[in-house]
């Protein structure tokens, strides 16, 4: 095998293919302090630390919203939180078979000499911190990985370098017990049609795996989140079929069929959009040799967030809203959606220009 | 895309699903003119052009065989020769829902600096020569990139240069309408083990479907032709189930599922360790996105060489044991294959020649 077989080989492929479950995905709720606090002001609530567990004690215990759940990626300060009840989040989702998460990157920075392309940080004692992580009930992690599409963009050295740091990250992870999401986002902003976007990821998800075997990364270990095939920001839409199609023949151009799941990022994409493009997918009839699922972000909680308002009284009926959205995702994964599950909220865009996370 | 789809590509999709249809394979029939000579001097046979044609048509008129084959791999000297009743063999081949395929590389040279590894020879004027066969009928070709294991074997610069040159016939193939079947054959010469081998074809592999995708090569009209994963020729055998398991294994971590099927080299296999190791490889329950069939030259041909010894009285003989070995090896990439009652003279003989040159 040219994988490094550690020994954590038997859990990670064990954990990566329960995440991969059929009729089940991720809540990415690994916003950190600065970008919750985003989220946190556009319904006038203060960014601090309890109102930051308050936002995840509601998403986790909304009744009946667990089983929908997978796993849940958490930012390190929320990874040792506890319920209301005082009960730790990790043991909360343990008891209900869902795996905890940990964001580990620590952001992007510029390339210098590029047209603000980025690479990723965060290797400075990431095998230490990844060993700490585990010991704190953490079983998988998420690195983000950001391109964009340009004139010039993405580069040759921004494929690479962001490559690069993902198998790197992706070995670290296994080494110390935790399977490694691979996520090497290209954002939607731009005028490109879909084809342009579907050229660039590929050409990024072929470099990605060929970095993670130059690295010995078990791939039976890993799970991948990319973008879905889209076009730009500035192009007109196209139906959900179509980015089903476009989609899935990147992912079969690219990911081997040891990769046990993939799951998606929501990007910009309402609610409602990106649920029904996940159920386009899996809908559509050709041969896909990995699951299809979500790690949705915003995806999974803006209509859930305008509904709390940051009221302890709204809270059930937030709740609600979350298990609805967790359920119409579910049902995209087995290409069983059948839509209308949400209000004007589920279709409000959230695609922010140039976002920063 | 990041693939190049120019006027061929539908041709190219459906060539190359239909090549991978289960229950049929590829004979690999291309051997050079100095090949097949040492394969006729085995046999007491002139190495003249009269021999080389009986010995084709003989294949390709198997009463039945055809069935089982999807194509046929051509030498650049035989696919413009004749039935002795004047048909052209890509006719008779077409007629038969047979694909005729043609090797195009012309042969390795050995990398200067490296301990004798080698690198492809054949891209000069590819892009007129895959013009002028796709002309004279063929749809596929094929182009053998060679790798060895050693203590310091394969080395990056000989990984990088074959996955190179594969890329580059590929896309020239698909240029020309040809489906480019990637051969990068991993030598079995050597003590080391199965997890070994493994490890080297993985790397190989995975070298090889990033330069595809670096040449802008549309996956889904392409085939591999890799070798199975197996111990080296000096080292203990192990069971058809342990060489299924590891193979299957490596395909799935370098594969992308586009690629419409694999074709299996037979190295040096006997005819019938490469059928039940075929067979076994179709019985594995796991992941497996691309049909697993065979390409195989000396593990099709052996025995039939062997009871055809030259002689035109023979000639029945030697039908029925290539019909075998074609329904035999049909079977195997079915997973169907129980193993043969009484083998061919040959059939079980190792046809491993070390250090194995085309």
């Amino acid at each position: 095998m040219s994988a490094f077989l550690g020994k954590f080989s038997d859990e990670l492929i064990k954990n990566a293919k329960y995440i991969a479950t059929p009729g089940k995905g991720i809540l990415a709720a690994d916003e950190s302090t600065g970008t919750i606090g985003k989220r946190l002001s556009s319904i006038n609530v203060d960014n601090n630390i309890d109102n930051r567990q308050a936002l995840r004690d509601l998403l986790l215990t909304s009744p009946n919203a667990l089983p929908y759940l997978c796993g849940v990626i958490f930012f390190e300060e929320t990874l040792y939180q506890k319920t209301l009840d005082g009960k730790p989040f990790v043991e909360l989702l343990k008891e209900n078979n869902v795996v905890p998460g940990i964001k580990v990157d620590k952001g992007t920075v510029d390339l210098a000499g590029t047209n603000g392309e980025t690479t990723t940080q965060g290797f400075d004692s990431l095998g230490a911190r990844c060993q700490q992580f585990y010991e704190a009930g953490a079983r998988f992690a998420k690195w983000r990985a950001v391109l964009k599409i340009g004139i010039t963009e993405p580069s040759e050295l921004s494929i690479q370098q962001n490559a690069q740091g993902l198998a790197r990250y992706a070995r670290i992870c296994q080494d110390n017990g935790l399977v490694p999401i691979v996520e090497p986002e290209v954002l939607t902003d731009g005028s490109h049609d879909i084809k342009k976007c579907a050229a660039v990821t590929e050409t990024v998800l072929a470099a990605c795996y060929k970095a993670l075997n130059d690295h010995h990364v078990l791939l039976e270990g890993t799970l991948l989140k990319p973008n879905m095939v889209t076009p730009g920001s500035d192009s007109p839409k196209v139906a959900p079929e179509v980015i089903a199609e476009y989609t899935v023949a990147a992912l079969r151009r690219t990911v081997p069929p040891a990769v046990p799941g993939i799951v998606f990022l929501s990007g910009g994409q309402s609610e409602e959009e990106a649920t029904v493009n996940l159920n386009a997918m899996n809908k559509l009839e050709v041969l896909k040799p990995w699951t299809l699922s979500f790690s949705f972000g915003r995806a999974l909680q803006q209509s859930t967030l305008k509904t709390w308002g940051g009221k302890k009284e709204n809270v059930a009926k937030a709740q609600e809203v979350f298990l609805g959205r967790c359920k119409a995702n579910s049902a995209a994964t087995l290409g069983k959606y059948v839509g209308g599950n949400g209000d004007g909220l589920a279709n409000e865009s959230l695609y922010v220009k140039g976002y920063k996370y | 895309m990041s693939c190049f789809t120019g006027k061929y590509t539908d041709e190219l999709i459906a060539n190359a699903a239909y090549i991978g249809t289960p229950g049929k394979g590829i004979l690999a029939a291309d051997e050079s003119t100095g090949t097949i000579g040492k394969r006729f001097s085995s046999i007491n046979v002139e190495n003249v052009e009269t021999n080389r044609r009986a010995f084709r048509e003989l294949l390709f008129t198997t009463p039945g065989a055809l069935k089982y084959l999807s194509g046929v791999i051509l030498f650049e000297e035989t696919l413009y020769q004749k039935t002795a009743d004047g048909k052209p063999f890509v006719e008779l081949l077409k007629e038969n829902g047979v694909l005729p395929g043609i090797k195009v590389d012309k042969g390795v040279v050995e990398l200067a600096g490296t301990d004798g590894e080698t690198t492809t020879q054949g891209l000069d004027g590819l892009l007129l020569r895959c013009q002028k066969y796709y002309e004279a009928g063929a749809r596929f070709a094929k182009w053998r990139a060679v790798l060895k294991i050693g203590p310091n074997e394969p080395s990056q610069l000989s990984i990088n240069e074959n996955a190179n040159g594969l890329a580059r016939y590929a896309i020239i193939c698909q240029e020309a309408g040809l489906v480019p079947i990637v051969e990068p054959e991993i030598l079995v010469d050597g003590a080391h083990d199965i997890a070994k081998c493994a490890n080297v074809t993985e790397r190989v592999l995975a070298a090889c479907y990033k330069a595809l995708n670096d040449h802008h090569v549309l996956l889904e009209g392409t085939l591999l032709k890799p070798n199975m994963v197996t111990p080296g020729s000096e080292s203990p055998k192990v069971a058809p189930e342990v060489v299924a398991e590891y193979t299957v294994r490596a395909l799935q971590r370098t594969m992308p599922a586009a690629v419409p099927a694999v074709v299996f080299l037979s190295g040096g296999q006997s005819e019938e360790e490469a059928t039940i190791n075929l067979n076994a490889i179709n019985k594995l329950k796991t992941k497996k996105p691309w049909t697993l069939t065979f390409s195989f030259g000396r593990a099709l041909q052996q025995s039939t060489l062997k009871a055809w010894a030259g002689k035109e009285e023979n000639l029945q003989k030697a039908q029925a044991a290539f019909l075998t070995r074609c329904k035999a090896n049909s079977e195997a990439t079915l997973g169907t294959y129980q193993g043969a009652g009484s083998l061919s003279e040959g059939a079980s003989e190792s046809l491993h020649v070390k250090d194995y040159k085309y």
